[in-house]
């Protein structure tokens, strides 16, 4: 697999306390990266340095496989566009004069894509208004297309959701699928709104007090939040032979327990386990949330 | 730098706080000559008598006004956070800081041009006699033209150390709180060889005693010189100061 970025023990000390404490991710090309961590877990610290807003005090990161110590870096950020916290915006300028200014910024020889992205993200229609008029969601979709101004192969989001209404968010959501899709633009969203960012993500990585807790897909976070069936046997040998007769999905955890991924009848089971001198002491319906499988990897307490 | 120069000079020249503070510099220009008028009526006198006023001024109430608008204009990339574009975009911290000062260059040339333009075409309209050593007086200019890009400089170190528009606020504290102090100094002690070089790097010195634009500096290269220096060291320590500065 290829990535895009990768960090490796990334540390970020401010005095004596530590936002970043060893942190290592790896973002695949082409995925929309959920970045899931409580507030202060150190999710915009990690962003920050990827921007060059802040220096690293430890490890390294690599970003399109340029080392965050090589000079060459500035040029792979100029890959990355990013909506650090709020988006970067002149209030007494139109939604047009803003992206005017990121093309110079950029040295862009002309104007002419500003029509397109303005259209892309749906503010072709706001003329001479000017940005401190926008609402929340027009200044989020306005920093999304500023973010995009260069062609960017990846995207950085910081909180994109944060205080949108029901429709800003569908809104949101809906640019950002189109363009990993159409544009095959990588994302990085951070969020601690989890049910939100299960809408989007590809990639998941979990993080809290400064480090990577758990790295996985999509696939594999479905996998262990699906619904099964926990039941508890005084042979799991037997219980597995039973399983694989009646062809169903099944995870052995110990000795006694194990989780089956579908909903057998009981009596049928029981009987069946009976045959094999096995007996079921007790069953129950499993669904892991998404929070819940998140507390589960982080714990209860506050990082703040 | 260029790409920076290109998207920052065209904001700065629709900014409607550098038309506002032109406004004021025009009115200033005009009223340091017509004050001199209500005092003299005569025309020969006139030039050095508002010269010597225009000098307190521009020694005083000039480089705050024109740092401060510099500050104004570059603190709302911090509070706009437009500052973090620029990193993303991969431009350097030196080439940002570099742009920075071509800005500050650019605002005080205009508000310097603006105000003497508007002071000479004011004695000119009143038909106030002209001195006939020009070369002088526009030496003198250029120093304290030096001068206030020295502290425009030491604005921009202080941007860097506390990037908000409070910081205009600041400068103009310091620049007046240490202005009757020095002033003293240079006017007890102005023959001692320490206060001669001070007045080569702090304008209070240069224009102490009954300094007008007609007065010969005295190695005025030499002057120069001592103000690009401390300039350069200003943007050595900003430039120092910025690479090492954590943003938000």
């Amino acid at each position: 697999m290829e990535y895009v970025l990768k960090t490796k023990d990334l540390c970020k000390h401010y005095k004596d306390f530590k936002a970043l404490d060893g942190l290592t991710m790896n973002v695949p090309k082409g995925s929309i990266y959920g970045f899931v961590g409580r507030n202060g877990a150190g999710k915009t610290t990690l962003i920050r340095l990827v921007c060059g807003l802040q220096m690293p005090t430890g490890g390294e990161f690599e970003l399109y496989g340029v080392k965050c110590s090589d000079k060459a870096i500035n040029e792979s950020r100029r890959r990355v566009g990013a909506v650090v916290e709020s988006p970067s915006l002149y209030p007494d300028m139109t939604a047009e004069d803003n992206l005017r200014y990121q093309y110079r910024l950029l040295g862009m020889p002309d104007y002419s894509g500003i029509d397109e992205l303005l259209k892309l993200v749906g503010l072709d229609k706001t003329g001479k208004k000017k940005v401190k008029n926008f609402s929340l969601g027009m200044r989020q979709r306005l920093g999304i297309a500023i973010a995009l101004c260069g062609d960017q192969d990846m995207l950085i989001l910081d909180e994109p959701i944060n205080g949108l209404d029901p429709q800003g968010i569908i809104e949101i959501r809906e640019l950002i699928i189109k363009l990993n899709r159409e544009r095959k633009i990588t994302f990085i969203i951070s969020s601690h709104i989890l049910d939100e960012l299960s809408k989007l993500a590809t990639h998941y990585g979990f993080i809290d007090r400064g480090r990577i807790v758990r790295e996985m897909s999509a696939e594999e976070l479905e996998a262990a939040c699906r619904k099964s069936l926990r039941a508890e046997v005084t042979d799991t040998a037997a219980l597995a032979m039973v399983l694989d007769k009646r062809g169903e999905e099944y995870t052995i955890i110990d000795d006694t327990h194990a989780e089956i991924y579908a909903r057998p009848n009981i009596s049928d089971l029981v009987f069946e386990l009976a045959e094999e001198n096995c007996k079921l002491s007790s069953c129950s319906e499993r669904e892991e949330t998404l929070e819940g499988y998140f507390i589960s990897l982080v714990g209860g307490d506050s990082n703040e | 730098m260029n790409k920076l120069m290109s998207a920052d000079i065209p904001r700065i020249i629709k900014s409607k706080i550098l038309y506002a503070a032109l406004l004021f510099t025009v009115f200033l220009g005009a009223a340091s000559v017509l004050v001199v008028f209500t005092e003299t009526d005569d025309k020969a006198a006139i030039f050095a008598v508002a010269s010597n006023d225009m000098v307190m001024f521009l020694s005083t109430l000039f480089p705050v006004f024109s740092g401060g608008l510099s500050i104004i204009l570059i603190a709302a990339e911090f509070s706009s956070g437009v500052i973090r574009n620029k990193f993303i975009m991969g431009h350097s911290r030196t080439s940002i800081l570099l742009s920075w000062c071509a800005l500050y260059s650019v605002t005080t040339i205009i508000t310097f041009v603006v105000y003497f333009a508007t002071f000479f075409l004011t004695l000119i309209i009143k038909g106030a006699v002209l001195p006939d050593d020009m070369g002088t007086v526009f030496t003198n200019i250029g120093i304290i033209f030096l001068f206030t890009m020295k502290f425009q400089l030491f604005c921009l170190l202080m941007t860097c150390i506390y990037p908000d528009a409070k910081m205009a606020v600041i400068c103009y504290l310091l620049n007046n709180l240490t202005m009757v102090p020095l002033l003293l100094m240079f006017m007890n002690n102005g023959d001692s060889t320490l206060m001669k070089f001070l007045a080569r790097i702090l304008i209070f010195g240069y224009t102490a005693g009954d300094y007008t634009l007609l007065t010969k500096p005295d190695k005025p290269w030499l002057t120069a010189i001592c103000i690009i220096t401390l300039s350069a060291v200003y943007m050595i320590l900003a430039n120092a100061y910025f690479k090492r500065k954590d943003l938000k």
